[in-house]
């Protein structure tokens, strides 16, 4: 049986920095993809993906609760997008040419698709990650309970509250049938 | 059952995680209410939306690419702790012990923007440190951004360098003589004393060269830390 959240962090903190390759394998898809649909560019959500893990790996002895691994991942990673996005205002002095071709490789995913992206980022913490590790990550109910260290019906719950708040939020932007049907 | 459990249950049911009692429970709520079953059907929707998106991107493996980087700043990160170890074995201590680090880090570590370099000028340092278990002296040459006949309290990266000497005596009684172009400072652990530096008369520079039939800098220097040590 794989070792828990909470164990790989401890672990890690003894000195043993292999554990945490398992968090990593655990987190990588959910997190990149996550990240994919906050940046509309998968080259540079796997770059801010990566800063991620390292900025974390670090910062561990700050983790205050191990078993909520995931959230506080999620938290450095928003503050990494958010870096990004500043450099990448920084360094407007392009080209129009160059502006133009950058604009055009980057609108991957509009429309309903980014609603939807933005609603999920704007969820609480303990929301946002189970809807994160079920469909971007494809983790079934059993493991999200597992890896996050909560009973299966809290993962539930916690999905069933996640899809209310998701529902008002899209409602709040004109109507959730129109946005998130495809 | 209440609108606000069934709510509560919508992703266990939509998951096929509820027993079946719960389910045939559930089923019957939402056959007399209107309000959850609408709300069922956009869930789904939802649900059916996120599983497109989740599946749209490529599978990602960034395991060896993190861990790699992990085990490098490590690396670096190691040798700089054993660095500063180093510098504790070495007795270091208070006032001259800041000296010596912005000695390190104006001398090695600005001088040479290359991190490779730097790090392997203060590993060097760290093993010498380290082959010598038991020294009587040690005696440091480098060069330090500052300016002379300052009190050791001018160090930046904003002045040029001068060469810096540092000799370390162990023993009972421990002393430190730290010396620069018209200035020398020794402590013994108490306290810290500097003055001018003594060859420096008329604010020349001290150890620029020696003249035929005097002694070698080193040995003078070395003559003029007894008197001051």
């Amino acid at each position: 049986m794989p070792p828990s959240d909470a164990e790989c962090v401890r672990s890690c903190l003894d000195g043993h920095p292999e554990a945490f390759r398992h968090l990593v394998a655990r987190y990588q898809t959910s997190l990149t993809r996550h990240l994919r649909f906050h940046l509309g560019e998968m080259g540079e959500a796997l770059e801010v993906a990566q800063e991620t893990f390292v900025r974390a790996y670090f910062a561990l002895g700050n983790l205050r609760k191990p078993e909520a691994f995931f959230s506080w991942l999620l938290g450095i990673a928003d503050r990494v997008c958010k870096e990004t996005r500043r450099a990448a205002l920084r360094h407007k002095s392009v080209s129009c040419d160059q502006m133009e071709l950058a604009e055009t490789t980057k609108t991957v995913d509009p429309g309903a698709g980014q609603a939807v992206t933005e609603a999920v980022g704007g969820l609480p913490d303990a929301y946002r990650e189970v809807i994160v590790l079920r469909f971007y990550g494809g983790h079934s109910c059993a493991d999200i309970s597992r890896d996050l260290g909560v009973p299966l019906g809290t993962v539930t719950k916690r999905l069933s509250r996640a899809y209310a708040l998701l529902r008002e939020q899209l409602a709040g932007r004109g109507g959730a049938g129109s946005e998130v049907t495809p | 059952m209440k609108c606000s459990e069934c709510r509560d249950a919508l992703a266990a049911y939509l998951e096929g995680l509820l027993d079946p009692a719960d389910r045939a429970r559930m089923e019957a709520h939402m056959d007399e209410c209107a309000s959850c079953r609408a709300e069922l059907e956009e869930v789904r929707e939802l649900t059916a939306h996120l599983q497109r998106e989740g599946l749209a991107a490529s599978p990602v493996s960034l395991e060896t690419q993190v861990m790699d980087r992990i085990l490098q700043q490590q690396a670096v990160e190691l040798r700089r702790l054993k660095m500063r170890t180093r510098i504790r074995i070495l007795g270091i201590s208070g006032a001259m012990a800041a000296a010596v680090a912005m000695l390190l880090v104006g001398g090695f570590w600005l001088a040479q923007p290359a991190t490779a370099e730097a790090e392997r000028a203060a590993e060097v340092l760290a093993q010498g440190a380290e082959a010598t278990p038991s020294p009587s002296t040690v005696h440091i040459l480098a060069k330090l951004r500052t300016i002379g006949h300052d009190n050791f309290v001018m160090i930046g990266d904003k002045y040029d360098f001068v060469p810096v000497e540092i000799w370390k005596q162990f023993g009972d009684r421990p002393k430190w003589r730290v010396e620069k172009p018209g200035r020398v400072a020794v402590m013994d652990g108490k306290t810290l004393g500097s003055q001018a530096h003594p060859s420096d008369h008329g604010g020349g520079r001290a150890g620029g060269g020696h003249r035929r039939g005097e002694e070698p800098p080193a040995r003078r220097r070395l003559s003029q830390e007894q008197v001051f040590l």
